[in-house]
């Protein structure tokens, strides 16, 4: 079958995209039909990426598979039965994992030890489920991995005896779905099948049932790894439907305008364990529209949070696959809601995603009580800052195109609307301390100070002499460590206080407390249950031992913030990895560590406490091939908020470039909570 | 007056038959699909993790 050379003139068109629709989506403000028309966009996507496949595996060999000429005209046969069927298949989340994943290995961006031919016999695998949903009888070898057949969206069967990458015959009769299927290998009877059908979640959401797959055995459900099945037993679906149901009717009532379109979207979950509490994992890939890999949820909170957050990224992704938003970009960002710095691309997705989350909160506090209302409200402070903080230091980079930036002005439209709302001042304060340490703790992890810049100043240090000029101290690159220290541990640790006491003070009696909550450290737990003195302490042991983490520098920052010891505790929260580098650099010389609070407060007295200029000020989160710059280009480009005196890093500005609200409250102490 | 439309680089596939999609030699088809295979090349593998949110 070879292209017809003789259809070259255009007869199809571009999807377009109502102005109107790519307005409302990037603001919150979509509806229905909005949604609609990114599935469309979806559907076309799809078969794009199923035409590049073919082109480029055609030529090759099927190994024991039949050629893909053969799948494919399987699967075109299929789609002239029945072309809902074959729709159906076709838009398996999964298939455009592995389509991408494939396409990306033929293109030598990524290895693979999966032999070619079981990779390409995915193809296989989708005509076999087509042709099965389409009552067609067939013949057709197709892959198995490690003694499992996988027939997406209608099946699995373990087919023991089979090397690790096989392949076995599958025919029908022509019945539809798996009824008429059978299975043989070369030279054996037909064996009888024993068919695992997909497991399915139904649940009520609006005015509709829904019912989702959850997917526990497609080899490409994850997107970073290739993943055996996992069978998850009947109790565990059970578990899933329930939680899922709970969500929805959470969804329905309280948040109808955030998760229209759900239904319409996310059509599988992909379950993973239960993580640490407050740190629900989940993830979605833009290759694999309507799946969403989610770690079973804390509570029906947790997963319609969940659900709110990836359907912002499903929404996102059909977008991108419409219109470029950014250009190649090799710099990394800072992101407030990940331990690692990010790709724009990533940082874009983010952002919208959390002004999903945001928006979830808002609504949330209104119908929460006690504690889980106080989470509440720090979450929508939180976050609502952290996107509009973003928004701010990306808005005018280069690297986005004209779209992107017109989607990024609609983001920040829904975030002003957020920003006006208020929240109580104990929650902002906890929010705005939470922001201040994720960003400080951040900057001690992934930032490096020129090393001559440091050892300059480590020779100023034992000489007593001032620092001086900061200004070559003020270059720093990114130099993303890995694996990244947690950076929410702190976070997390309000989470637990706001809305579950019990289990806050539990925290304390824990042998071991990082069997709780990864990263976290004892120090930790007494700055946030409002014990400053006793942290300091905590955390000076930890500086006084070789490769302190980041955390305890800016742990012990806000400790000395608290007791207002104000020098140090501005650098140790504006300036961490200078202070760490320096102290690093004294080490060497002299052989044993300054101590950290005389060390902090020597570099704040370097620090400029105003700035000279109206917008003149350092720290800019986005970095240039990797290199942060540490000034705007023209006044108000890449800015940063001043850093207030006392320490305190700013959180949002009555008016613009004025900056207010320490993070830590008055009286040097968390704010109390009723 | 006619709404603005934001003019996208996916070809509309929605309604053709997977025999066309496999044989068509349409320019439109084969732009969409180079698009694709730019974006993949240029694809960063930092983005996909199940790790963190976000």
């Amino acid at each position: 079958m070879a292209p017809d050379q003789t259809d070259r003139a255009a007869r199809l068109g571009f999807h377009t995209l109502p102005g109107t629709t790519f307005d409302a989506i990037a603001a919150g403000t979509e509806s229905q039909a909005d949604i609609s028309t990114l599935a469309a966009g979806e559907i076309s996507h799809r078969l794009a990426v199923l035409r590049a496949v073919l082109d480029r595996t055609r030529h090759l060999g099927g190994g024991p598979l039949a050629p893909v000429e053969a799948a494919w005209a399987l699967l075109t046969r299929a789609d002239e039965s029945d072309s809902r069927a074959t729709r159906t298949v076709i838009r398996h989340p999964h298939a455009g994992t592995w389509a991408t994943r494939l396409l990306s290995r033929l293109q030598g961006q990524l290895h693979d030890d999966v032999p070619l031919w079981a990779d390409v016999g995915y193809l296989h695998t989708l005509a076999a489920a087509a042709a099965a949903r389409a009552g067609l009888a067939f013949e057709l070898a197709v892959p198995t991995r490690r003694g499992t057949l996988i027939v997406p969206t209608v099946g699995s069967m373990r087919i023991p005896g089979t090397d690790i990458w096989d392949a076995v015959t599958l025919s029908s009769d022509g019945t539809p779905g798996l009824g008429g299927l059978t299975v043989s290998r070369a030279g054996q009877p037909p064996r009888p099948a024993e068919w695992r059908p997909p497991a399915r979640l139904r649940a009520a959401f609006a005015d509709r049932e829904v019912s989702l797959v959850l997917d526990d055995t497609d080899p490409f459900r994850r997107y970073d790894v290739l993943a055996l099945p996992e069978r998850i037993g009947d109790q565990a679906v059970a578990r899933w439907e329930r939680a899922l149901s709970e969500s929805l009717t959470l969804l329905t009532r309280h948040h109808p305008r955030i998760s229209a379109g759900l239904a319409d979207v996310v059509s599988m979950i992909v379950p993973l364990p239960p993580a640490e509490r407050f740190r629900s994992r989940s993830a979605s890939s833009g290759d694999a529209f309507g799946a969403v890999i989610a770690s079973f949820p804390d509570d029906p909170v947790d997963l319609a949070l969940t659900l709110v957050h990836e359907l912002q990224h499903a929404k996102l992704g059909a977008i991108l696959h419409l219109v470029d938003l950014s250009r190649v970009d090799t710099g990394l960002y800072y992101a407030p809601w990940r331990d690692d710095p990010r790709p724009l691309p990533g940082l874009l997705q983010g952002i919208y995603a959390f002004f999903g989350v945001a928006r979830f909160w808002r609504r949330q506090r209104e119908v929460a009580a006690g504690g889980h209302a106080a989470r509440a409200h720090f979450e929508f402070a939180l976050w609502r800052e952290q996107v509009d903080r973003t928004v701010a230091a990306i808005g005018s980079s280069p690297a986005l195109t004209d779209l992107g930036h017109r989607f990024l002005a609609g983001v920040a439209v829904g975030v002003s609307g957020l920003l006006a709302e208020p929240v109580p001042a104990s929650c902002g304060e906890l929010a705005a301390m939470a922001a201040a340490d994720h960003r400080a703790t951040w900057r001690a992890a992934h930032l490096r100070v020129d090393s001559a810049a440091a050892d300059q100043l480590a020779a100023r240090w034992l000489g007593s002499d001032p620092p001086g000029d900061l200004a070559a101290a003020s270059e720093v690159t990114i130099s993303p460590r890995v694996p990244a220290p947690e950076l929410d541990v702190r976070a997390a640790l309000i989470r637990y206080r706001l809305s579950d006491r019990a289990a806050f003070q539990e925290l304390g009696r824990l042998e071991d407390l990082t069997s709780a909550l990864a990263g976290a450290h004892p120090a930790d737990l007494s700055l946030v249950a409002g014990r400053p003195e006793e942290a300091e302490r905590q955390y000076l042991a930890v500086l006084g031992r070789p490769l302190a983490a980041p955390s305890a520098w800016t742990g012990l920052g806000h400790a000395l913030a608290a007791r207002g010891e104000r020098v140090a505790s501005r650098a140790l929260l504006t300036r961490p990895e200078l202070v760490s580098a320096v102290a690093h650099a004294v080490a060497g010389r002299r052989g044993q560590p300054p101590p950290p609070v005389a060390l902090a407060a020597w570099v704040g007295s370097g620090l400029a406490t105003r700035p000279k200029r109206p917008g003149e000020w350092a720290e800019p989160p986005v970095a240039e091939g990797g290199r942060l710059a540490t000034r705007p280009k023209r006044p108000g480009e890449w800015a940063e908020p001043p850093v207030a005196e006392g320490g305190r890093l700013p959180t949002r500005p009555k008016r613009p470039g004025e900056w207010a609200e320490p993070p830590v409250a008055e009286g040097g102490r968390l704010p109390e909570l009723g | 007056m006619v709404a603005e439309q934001v003019q996208s680089e996916l070809p509309n596939l929605a309604d053709m038959p997977l025999r066309e999609l496999g044989t068509s030699a349409d320019p439109v088809l084969r732009a969409g699909v180079q698009r694709l295979l730019r974006r993949i090349d240029r694809r960063d593998e930092r983005i996909g993790t199940t790790k963190q949110r976000g």
